[in-house]
Order: C-alpha cells, then structure tokens, then sequence
C-alpha cells in the first residue's frame, strides 16, 4: 500500500480545499499508519501553538518584520494549508529547548548524555544521506535554516568552553541540548518527508 | 572604542570573560603581512580572540577538555550538518592531526595544560583562524587505526548569539556580527514587547521562496539520460515561475557558481532577493541554453 504523502495529510487540514482530498480522507480511515501520522502532525500544531514567541536579534528585525507582513499579506489572499506549520513545529520546538527550565544543576553525566545522543543523530543523518536524496524546495528551507541554526550553536559552543571558568556547566549543557533538540528536529524533516512520500 | 574593547566589555557583560583577557594587554592581532603567532602558552584566552574575530569555519566543534587523546590530535566532538566538514566526510570522533599540512600537536608547555584545555584543540582553532571563507584546504585525521586525508572547503563564520548572564539587564541577549574592516559588533536584543505579538521565527518559512521547485541528485544513471556529468536535475518547477526552470532541466550553473546538491542549488538561489536578475545555465534537451532569471512573487 503506498502511503500518503505530507502534502496529502496536510490537505485533510481542511476538507475539499485541496485537489483529492476526499481520496486522501478515504486512505486515511482505512490505514492506521497514516491515521497515526496525522496524530502526529495534529499534536505538533498544538505543541506549536503552545509555545513562546521567539525572540530574533535587532540586526534582523527589519528583514524579518517585512517579511512576516509580506507573508501575512499573502496569506489573507489565498487557502492556507498548514504544511509550514507542521513542518515548523520542529524547529519552533528546539528553539524553546533554550527557554524550557532545565535542572538547575548539570553534571557530567548529563553533558555526556546529550553529547553521546549528539552523536547518535549525526550518524543517523550521515546514514541517510539527504544530499542523494530528491529535496523540495520547502523541505530544503527549513532543513537549512536548521542547519544554519547548529553551525551557530556549535559556535556558541566553542565559545562557551573557552570559558568555561565562568560559563558552568549549565550553560555547556544548555547548549548541547538545543544542538541536540536542533538535530532531532533535522532528521525528523528529511525522514519524515520521505518516507510519506515513499522516496 | 577598539575592536578588542567591544569584544572584552560585550563578553563581560555576558559574564563570559575570563579575566585574564579583561585584563590583558597583548594586542590581539599580528602586525601586518605576518602569519599569527603559535602562542599557546599564552593560554585560552588569546585562543578565543581568534574565535572573535575570525572569518571561516571548518564546520566542526573540537573538543577543549584535556583528554587521553591528545597526544594523538584533536578530538571532534561535533560535526555541523552540511557544514565543510561533514562535506569532507569527516565526523564525530575524529581526531584532526594536521590542519593546512601544520600539525595540531605541540610539545611547548602551557597555562591550558594547568587548566585541564586540550592543547591539540586549542592549536587546532588557532590554525583555523588564519583561513578565510572559501578556502580549500587539506585535513589529515585519524578514524580508529585509520589515516585519512580529505580537501575542506572553508565556509563563512555564521553570526554567534549570546545569552545574557543569569540577572542580566530584563533578559536581554547581544549578538556579534562580521562586519569587514571594522571588526565584530555588539547588537542589543529588543525587549519581549518590542516585538510584534505571536511572532515566531518559523513563520517567514509560509510560502518561502523557491518552495515549489523538486530538485534531485544527478547520480551517473541519470547523468547518462540526461547527457550531462554534474549539475542538479530539476524534477518539477511551477509554470508561473520568473525562475523560467522546467522539469528535466539540468542546471549547471548559476551566475557562474556550480551547484553540487540540490541544497546547494537551493542555498545558491536563496542568496538572490525578489526582483535580482541572475544567469542560469542549464541542459535542456540535451542542448546547453541561458536562462536570464529572478525570483518573482510567485517563487
């Protein structure tokens, strides 16, 4: 049975709006798989929505308010599908990680654990290879832009261990848990794109 | 006020200065035309200066504790996704022993050894710090009994972010920029309710350009269909399109710049506001034409 793909789940948001979504309505009672992922995607929203707005720095908020009035336009023009939404409530969910309150006091164990898991999803992305892989050009924005996300986080990183006498460890782990957060996020994109659409 | 100042009174108002570099007095650069100067013993600190202020990145987070396997290289404790070094092939657990053919080992004795640093690691960003963006560059490490050497291309450093320290001024987070000759700047966060409400950094993802194209890898079967050895093959792109890119075109290039994947194809056009014209040369039909294009409302 060939599953449904993201776009097709993402077309039941909203009944009849999309080209063949009786049909996609249809596979989904009958098949758990997709009914699960669709759980799935509806709970993502919601942790989403559940979440604090971000903060982008100053030097970028020119670029990014026009942007989002851009957008907000057009969105008022046309059907809003909530594929974004979905697909950025991963990001929106490791963003947080930085904000959520973590144990006040971090331990070695603790730092090994998230470097180790680190590690673990690094592997798992390698693995995958998503550079051999067919890329959408939504897909690919959001892959990048938690990309570019890590490479400033391992930066923050590098920093923060130089001074490490007066960054604690806290501060360290912190920092590993978003990079963590950040790679489950990536992996979650690529994979989960793809093996809905059956690539 | 000088660079090194703004990066001193910024990271102290982080509370992440170690002292020593507050109260330092070296200057922070070697004289003009003059390679750096190797100077671990003057520690960590002088090691993070290059950090500051330093252009490239290898894509890689090196491990900075002392370890048993420093007297082999340099730990790798994280590679970034896409980064040069994941491009390379390199990964987690690596140990990088030389960098630009110089080895990160050094025998010299040094105040990071009395404070638990790694000196292959130190040693490693120091080296790093004389590249530049761009830059190819040869990486020998160790993967078990394994030698390996591998080309890096280097990549720009990405903006860093600093949280303010715990009981900073309302929360409040500074943020250093390149900018060229006049070196890094410190950026003041806006406060929560300078912010429009609800807005989430997620959101400008909406209907974000160039989200309609599919794009593939050009693997050497469809190489031979399509009669062409690199470049990426587009698999659908939407009619409506100012790209003017259609399904079974192969591009090649763009303003000159040869993509290799089909996220690099789309880092490529990503760089491009609305409106900017570019080249695209493709295989189309077999036949190597020149698309003028922009990326129009529609992308």
């Amino acid at each position: 049975m060939t599953h449904l793909s993201m776009e097709a789940l993402l077309s039941l948001r909203e009944p009849g709006t999309e080209p063949g979504a009786a049909a996609a309505r249809e596979h989904v009672n009958q098949c758990p798989q997709c009914q699960a992922e669709l759980d799935r995607l509806h709970q993502r929203v919601a942790r989403l929505k559940s979440l604090a707005p971000l903060s982008p720095s100053r030097d970028r908020w020119p670029e990014t308010a026009a942007k989002f009035r851009a957008e907000r336009r057009q969105r008022r023009n046309r059907v809003a599908g909530f594929t974004g939404l979905a697909a950025a409530a991963s990001i929106a969910l490791v963003l947080s990680v930085g904000r959520l309150p973590h144990p006040p006091l971090a331990n070695a164990e603790q730092l090994n654990q998230a470097m180790e898991r680190s590690r673990a999803l690094e592997s798992a992305l390698s693995a995958y290879n998503p550079e051999g892989r067919v890329l959408d050009g939504r897909t690919g924005g959001i892959a990048q832009e938690l990309e570019d996300r890590i490479a400033r986080v391992d930066r923050e990183l590098e920093v923060a261990e130089l001074s490490r006498q007066q960054a604690p460890d806290d501060e360290l782990l912190k920092l590993w848990r978003e990079r963590v957060g950040l790679l489950d996020a990536l992996v979650d994109v690529h994979v989960t794109r793809a093996s809905n659409a059956g690539l | 006020m000088s660079r090194r100042s703004l990066i001193v009174a910024t990271l102290a108002l982080t509370g992440m200065a170690p002292w020593n570099v507050a109260l330092a007095q070296e200057p922070s650069e070697a004289p003009a035309g003059e390679p750096f100067e190797l100077r671990l013993d003057r520690g960590p600190e002088r090691v993070m200066q290059f950090v500051m202020n330093r252009r490239a990145r290898l894509g890689l987070k090196v491990n900075l504790r002392a370890r048993s396997t420093d007297s082999v290289g340099a730990y790798v404790d994280a590679v970034t996704p896409s980064g040069p070094a994941a491009k390379a092939g390199i990964q987690s657990g690596d140990l990088i022993t030389k960098v630009d053919g110089k080895s990160v080992l050094t025998s010299r004795p040094s105040d990071a050894q009395a404070d638990q640093q790694s000196l292959p690691g130190l040693r490693l960003i120091e080296l790093a710090a004389r590249l530049q963006p761009n830059d190819t560059i040869a990486v020998e490490f160790r993967r078990g009994k394994e030698r390996k050497t591998v080309s890096v291309v280097t990549a720009d450093e990405p903006d860093i972010y600093f949280q303010a320290a715990p009981g900073g001024p309302g929360g409040r987070s500074f943020a250093f920029r390149q900018m060229g000759p006049d070196g890094p700047r410190p950026m003041a966060m806006p406060f929560e309710d300078d912010l429009e409400p609800h807005l989430g950094g997620p959101l400008f993802l909406y209907g974000s350009p160039l989200a309609r194209l599919e794009l593939a890898p050009l693997n050497p079967d469809l190489g031979r269909y399509f009669g062409a050895t690199d470049g990426v093959l587009i698999v659908s792109a939407p009619r409506d399109s100012a790209l003017g890119l259609k399904g079974g075109d192969v591009v090649l290039a763009v303003d000159g710049r040869k993509p290799a994947t089909p996220s690099h194809l789309l880092r490529i056009l990503r760089s491009y506001d609305k409106g900017e014209s570019f080249k695209i040369d493709v295989l189309r039909n077999h036949k190597r034409e020149t698309l003028v294009a922009k990326l129009g409302e529609k992308d």
